[in-house]
């Protein structure tokens, strides 16, 4: 795929183009850092400006056609609670109680530069486009809410009302309006300028200036500059961030090199496990086959000595069978020697049929 | 000896049947209400916990526990320890019903279930975590579809095609257990992308290695306890061979689950102190974590080692017990307990009976097909036409 | 060194009084080989003294030349165990002799956690005690107070004094009076090196023992006045506000100037060659009308009376930690610089809704001459090594300052300027301009630092018709900010939101309630039907 990056002169000037954009890649290994595409836009939400008016809130719902709320825009008493966004809420303005006194904060996405939904997304749904938005396709979204479990800013919502198709809802940062040559329908309706539209660069610029020309208004950090890597949702405030319910210690490592470890392991495992294990089933099998020659001459050697134990028994039988024979020959002819001494004397003494007492030998 | 299957209609009425189907009649309401509804109508999700018990147990601990596949096979057909054969096929089967059902179950959680196969031929999102979950997982159930076929076939009387797929055996082992490396340490490092989520004792660089080596000694007990099962209900079908042996394959694999329990606990403390997270075991959460590492990691390895020592057989199965509860007990302070550590309590997500029920309902589900199958087919004997070929 | 401290519970000084108790102390032995085993104890010293009424401080304390020592007098801070026990034996004896008489007694032997515990019982209301020029004015004319030392024909030897370190005894020098924080540090106890004892051990010990003293001659006559005594009576926030402050506030009596001419800069740029010369412009310093309105002469001399020169050279030195004289002027976040607390006092109320909007420091709307006004002429030149006619410079700079500008006549401020910019949705905005002008005017000519540096009517103007030329008819806001959306880069507000930032920023730095910044209809009156915005 290629990238054919547009160059937004200025906004005024923009004109919509189709384009074709990886995005959201994680750089698996090395130190390399997506730095945002050049020229993207964002909004700087200057939180001292803030009214808690809740006019972006409204031209937010008019601007995406979300439904109409339970109560209406102007209904500030709503500002008493803590609300995040919803399914069919993309921004909310919260109230909190500083040192300052109110401070209201407006919440949606950050679209962030390298961003968490995108790396996490297992169909690619989230792209982070040239013009700034994080872009969501419902074309392909399966539903799965990684997205929701990843973003450190719990944007991300989900119709969990909606059995057949739903979909995950987020703020667009208007892009459809961006690439009109419109502003964000939030930004346009602001009464007060606390949110400015623009490049990034320049508004962290601008960001900067408003730091160093009031001493001692603002706290010295632009939210967003390198939270998670960089989001193109700036914020500068009075009061410092984590009391007005922004954390300050999601770190500054884009969410893509937090599981770029895993990923890099993949190949190494699909390459060596199988040599490891092939070697560890083939020495297996090499030593059941030395302990089967092993076994082969060991009986074979049993078998010999066997065979010759018998062969020496066999010999000695047959010696002592001979000198048995030997005997009973020897006896017998003595037994017959003497039957025929026997025969002889009875012959020579006729009638006399006892025998003589004694007799020399 | 192959039993005969039992006859329908004899002693419908058992317990067994009489709770199972209770179980399956809710489960299928449930299906109605889920897929009618939508998600908001049977669980407790929202915004800010988009993910509940249907992931934390159903795929979580559901794929922990099937692992007694891999590491099964993976022991006879590599490390060549051929007295573990019995075990073999039973093992496969549960791993092959347990994907199935995590598989099954992921219908009922993702918002799109018929977009599931998109990840890998419509839109492969490829820097992802889960996409690597999801292509093994698609793999490994090919795989193991494949390994348990033999059994399949063999009841079919396919007897070339059987034998086909036992000259791949080998093959498909180490097909298996690289798949079940990458799926297994994957589903730990899904973690890794929301470090400001998960309280940082669970949290830890090692999330891939934790899973995966905890998953061999899950799948070990998981061998153990279901063999203790099958020995309990299906007797019967057990041949000669299959009951000789188990014995020695509780011994060894409770002396094996001791090793890796010891090798694991090790690695969570080396991960407690990479993090410098000595001071967090002095909060309520370090307590649980003890809780977790000691009462179910350094407890059950011991007692596994008194069991191989002693010979105690019943020690080692209830050991096993307590292991897998433990390996639960993990999957679902990752998933669930220790994420979202932060938010306030009204915010904290507790699963909707009827999500429990569900899960329960697809546990039995397996639960019946491993006792369909077991009935039907060689898994817990030797196929009489095929003895001593292998 | 064994030593027995008592620690003061610090509270913060935004405690409401009425809630909390000032008094809290802490009492616990340290050493360094014994740790406490036990947490401090929290002594609720205004308690005690209430319960004992009738007896004197000697209860607990010693007195020495006449002076009570305010440390416990049993615990010799040598020995840990022999400390405890005495502390034990004294504050349970006594708790238990009370209780004997049937009175109402604190904690005795077994009911340890009851004094020892890790926080406060209650909330500490303690808030610091600050001397400031009203107070000191106060004791400067007490007529109880006498002078200690031949030197002194005023009551100044009765605090002031310096320190022989041959001698080892302090002693009066007139002319030579400061701050008493220049030696005695807040909290760091006295050392070998730095004999000083800390300011809260030689507050307590000089202010409560002359107080004490006093209360016993007040006693014989009727309706005299004396020092607070008690911890509440300076440090309960209530009670400071009770004190009476003096008006017109007199001046110090430390032969400082009137006016002062600022030329270290310029002195040191003469020394240069002519080649390197880039004289810098001498400030005429108003110094009596400063001390009028600071707090203390701490304010601006952080660590001495000396001149800022001496330590804050143009260059830096050890001396002024390396901070050099122009950072230590024109620093714009720090206090003791001019332009520091000249910004902090933009953000009072009166101040706050023009100069929030303005970027700070901001020169542009009054330049570098509105303080360094003196040229570096060669009449000045001349003057510079003549204390006399330096200070006779300054004192003509500074009487010609200051005196405000008049307002430009009626018929030259329009009365209401018509806004119709949202009218596609609401009518026309009514703006009452001159009223605002005049608001803002009243509020310059209520003070002298406004008016130094309002020196035009134009400069009044600046607020809301800012980055313009000072004229007297300013273009319009639409010339600016003409578009309806922002231009980022240069920080521009477009006009929308350049009109709501103005208006609403201005009333909320006010503290101007109504209309609310929300209430949109109260400003642009509502049209029957409404179009959309877009």
């Amino acid at each position: 795929m290629g990238i054919t990056r547009r160059r937004f002169l200025t906004w005024v000037g923009a004109a919509a183009g189709s384009q074709v954009v990886v995005a959201g890649r994680s750089q698996a290994a090395g130190n390399r850092q997506f730095p945002g595409f050049a020229e993207s836009f964002g909004v700087l939400h200057d939180v001292t400006r803030c009214i808690g008016c809740r006019r972006c809130e409204a031209a937010c719902q008019q601007v995406n056609g979300l439904p109409e709320p339970e109560r209406p825009f102007d209904d500030l008493s709503l500002l008493q609670q803590q609300r995040r966004t919803d399914a069919g809420t993309y921004t909310v303005v919260n109230r909190f109680e500083a040192a300052q006194g109110p401070v209201f904060v407006k919440t949606q996405c950050n679209h962030c530069l390298e961003p968490a939904c995108a790396s996490a997304c297992f169909v690619k749904a989230f792209q982070k486009v040239p013009s700034g938005a994080v872009s969501y396709n419902v074309d392909v979204c399966v539903g799965c809410r990684y997205c929701m479990i990843a973003c450190p800013f719990n944007i991300p919502t989900y119709e969990y009302d909606n059995p057949f198709s739903p979909s995950v809802q987020k703020c667009t940062l208007c892009q459809p309006r961006i690439e009109k040559g419109l502003l964000p329908g939030c930004v346009l309706a602001c009464p007060k300028e606390a949110l400015t539209f623009g490049q990034r660069g320049q508004l962290l610029q601008t960001a900067r200036n408003r730091i160093a020309q009031h001493p001692g208004r603002y706290v010295h950090h632009i939210y967003g500059e390198h939270e998670m890597g960089g989001t193109s949702w700036l914020y500068i405030s009075a009061a410092p961030f984590r009391e007005i319910g922004m954390r300050e210690d999601l770190g500054t490592m884009a969410a893509g090199q937090l599981t770029a470890g895993p990923l890099g392991a993949v190949p190494i495992v699909v390459g060596l496990w199988p040599v490891l294990l092939t070697g560890i089933w083939a020495i297996g099998k090499r030593k059941d086959k030395i302990a089967a020659g092993e076994r082969r001459q060991a009986v074979a050697e049993a078998e010999k000595n066997a065979r010759q134990a018998a062969e020496a028994k066999l010999a000695g039988l047959r010696e002592q069978l001979g000198k048995e024979k030997e005997i009973a020959v020897k006896l017998a002819v003595k037994n017959a020697l003497e039957e025929a001494a026997r025969a002889a004397q009875a012959e020579a003494l006729p009638g006399n049929g006892e025998p003589e007492s004694k007799e020399e030998k | 000896m192959a039993q005969p299957t039992p006859v329908p209609g004899k002693r419908l009425l058992t317990p067994f049947n009489v709770v199972t189907g209770c179980i399956l009649f809710v489960g299928l309401a449930l299906t109605a209400m889920r897929f009618i509804g939508g998600l908001g109508a049977v669980t407790n999700l929202d915004d800010n916990n988009p993910w509940g018990v249907w992931i934390g147990f159903d795929l979580l601990c559901g794929v922990a526990l099937a692992a007694g596949g891999y590491v099964t096979s993976a022991a006879c057909y590599i490390f060549g320890l051929k007295r573990f054969h019995s075990a073999v096929r039973p093992a496969i089967l549960t791993a092959f019903l347990g994907y199935a059902l995590v598989v099954f179950a992921l219908h009922y959680d993702v918002g799109r279930p018929w977009r599931l196969p998109y990840p890998i031929f419509v839109s492969q999102g490829t820097t992802s975590l889960l996409f690597e979950v999801g292509l093994c997982v698609f793999l490994y159930l090919t795989v193991l579809f494949i390994e348990y076929s033999p059994a399949a076939l063999e009841w079919l009387g396919w007897r070339r095609a059987r034998n086909i797929v036992v000259r791949l055996t080998l093959v498909l082992t180490i097909f298996g257990v690289v798949l079940s490396t990458l799926h297994q340490s994957s589903l730990g490092a899904l973690f890794l992308i929301a470090p400001s989520k998960l309280h940082p004792l669970w949290y830890s660089g090692y999330l891939p290695i934790y899973f995966f080596v905890s998953s061999l000694f899950a799948g070990m007990s998981m061998v153990i306890f279901e063999g203790t099962l099958a020995h309990r209900y299906l007797h019967g079908q057990m041949d000669e061979a299959h009951l000789d042996e188990s014995d020695g394959v509780v011994l060894a694999f409770g002396k094996a689950a001791a090793f890796v329990m010891a090798g694991y606990f090790f690695i969570k403390i080396i991960g407690v102190a990479v993090d410098d997270n000595w001071a967090h075991l002095a909060t309520g959460w370090g307590a649980w974590f003890l809780v977790e590492l000691l009462g179910f990691v350094a407890l059950p390895a011991f007692a596994y080692t008194l069991g191989v020592r002693e010979r105690n057989r019943s020690l080692i199965r209830w050991t096993a017990v307590w292991t897998v509860i433990g390996v639960m007990v993990n999957r679902l302070n990752v998933s669930l307990v220790a994420f979202n550590y932060h938010l306030p309590p009204a915010q904290r997500y507790f699963p909707s009976w009827m999500e429990i029920a569900t899960s329960i309902f697809i546990v039995t589900l397996g639960i019946v097909a491993y006792r369909l199958i077991t009935s039907r087919m060689p898994i817990l004997y030797e196929h009489p036409d095929f003895r001593h070929e292998h | 060194m064994v030593l027995a401290f008592v620690y003061f519970a610090a509270g913060s000084d935004q405690m409401v009084s009425g809630s909390g108790r000032p008094d809290w102390l802490t009492l616990s032995i340290s050493t360094a080989s014994t740790p406490d085993e036990m947490p401090p104890v929290w002594f609720a010293h205004d308690r005690h003294t209430d319960a004992l009424t009738g007896q004197d401080c000697t209860t607990c304390h010693t007195k020495d030349e006449g002076r009570i020592r305010f440390a416990f007098k049993q615990a010799a801070g040598e020995d840990y165990h022999a400390d405890m026990a005495e502390f034990h034996d004294n504050c349970i004896g006594c708790h238990a002799k009370t209780a004997m008489q049937g009175e109402p007694a604190g904690p005795r032997a077994g009911e340890c956690r009851l004094c020892h515990t890790p926080n406060a019982p209650d909330r500490s209301a303690w808030t610091a005690m600050r001397f400031d020029h009203s107070l000191h004015a106060r004791h400067e004319t007490s007529p109880r107070i006498g002078p200690t030392a031949e030197a002194d024909s005023a009551n100044c030897s009765a605090c002031h004094h310096r320190y022989n370190a041959d001698t080892q005894t302090l002693y009066y020098e007139k002319g030579t009076e400061g701050a008493c924080q220049y030696c005695h540090a807040p909290v760091a106890a006295a050392t070998p090196d730095d004999p000083a004892r800390a300011m809260r051990q030689a507050a307590h010990d000089g202010c409560v023992s002359c107080h004490l003293i006093n209360q016993t001659q007040a006693a014989k006559e009727a309706n005299a006045k004396f020092g607070p005594i008690t911890c509440a009576g300076c440090h309960d926030q209530s009670m400071q506000a009770q004190i009476a402050t003096v008006q017109p506030l007199p001046r110090f009596k430390r032969n400082q100037p009137d006016a002062v001419l600022l030329a270290t800069r310029l002195t040191n740029q003469l020394a240069a060659s002519p080649e390197d010369r880039a004289p810098v412009s001498a400030v005429a310093f108003n110094h009596k009308s400063h001390e009028a309105n600071v707090e203390s002469c701490r304010t601006c001399h952080h660590a001495s009376l000396q001149k800022c020169s001496d330590c804050h050279t143009p260059d830096g030195s050890r001396e002024g930690a390396f901070v050099g004289l122009g950072q230590a002027m024109h620093v714009a976040d720090r206090d003791p610089s001019c332009i520091g607390c000249h910004q902090q006092a933009q953000t009072d109320a009166a101040c706050a809704g023009c100069h929030s909007m303005t970027p700070a420091p901001d020169f542009a709307a009054t330049g570098c001459q509105a303080c360094h006004g003196v040229a570096a002429d060669e009449q000045t030149v001349a003057v510079l090594t003549d204390p006399d006619a330096r200070a006779a410079m300054a004192a003509a700079f500074v009487k010609r300052r200051g005196g405000g500008a008049p307002l430009p006549p009626e018929t030259d401020i329009p009365e209401i300027v018509t806004i119709g910019t949202l009218s596609d949705a609401y009518e026309p905005v009514r703006l009452p301009h001159r009223k605002i002008v005049r608001a803002l005017a009243d509020r310059i000519a209520e003070n002298t630092l406004a008016k130094t540096f309002h020196p035009t009517s134009e400069t009044l103007c600046q607020g809301c018709h800012h980055n313009a030329a000072a004229l007297p008819k300013p273009p319009a806001c639409a010339s600016c900010h003409g578009t309806m959306t922002a231009t980022p880069s240069d920080g521009r507000p477009a006009l929308l939101g350049a009109y709501h930032l103005q208006c609403i920023t201005c009333h909320e730095r006010m503290g101007i309630e109504k209309p609310a910044a929300t209430a949109c209809t109260e400003c642009h009156p509502p049209r029957s039907s409404t179009a959309s915005q877009n």
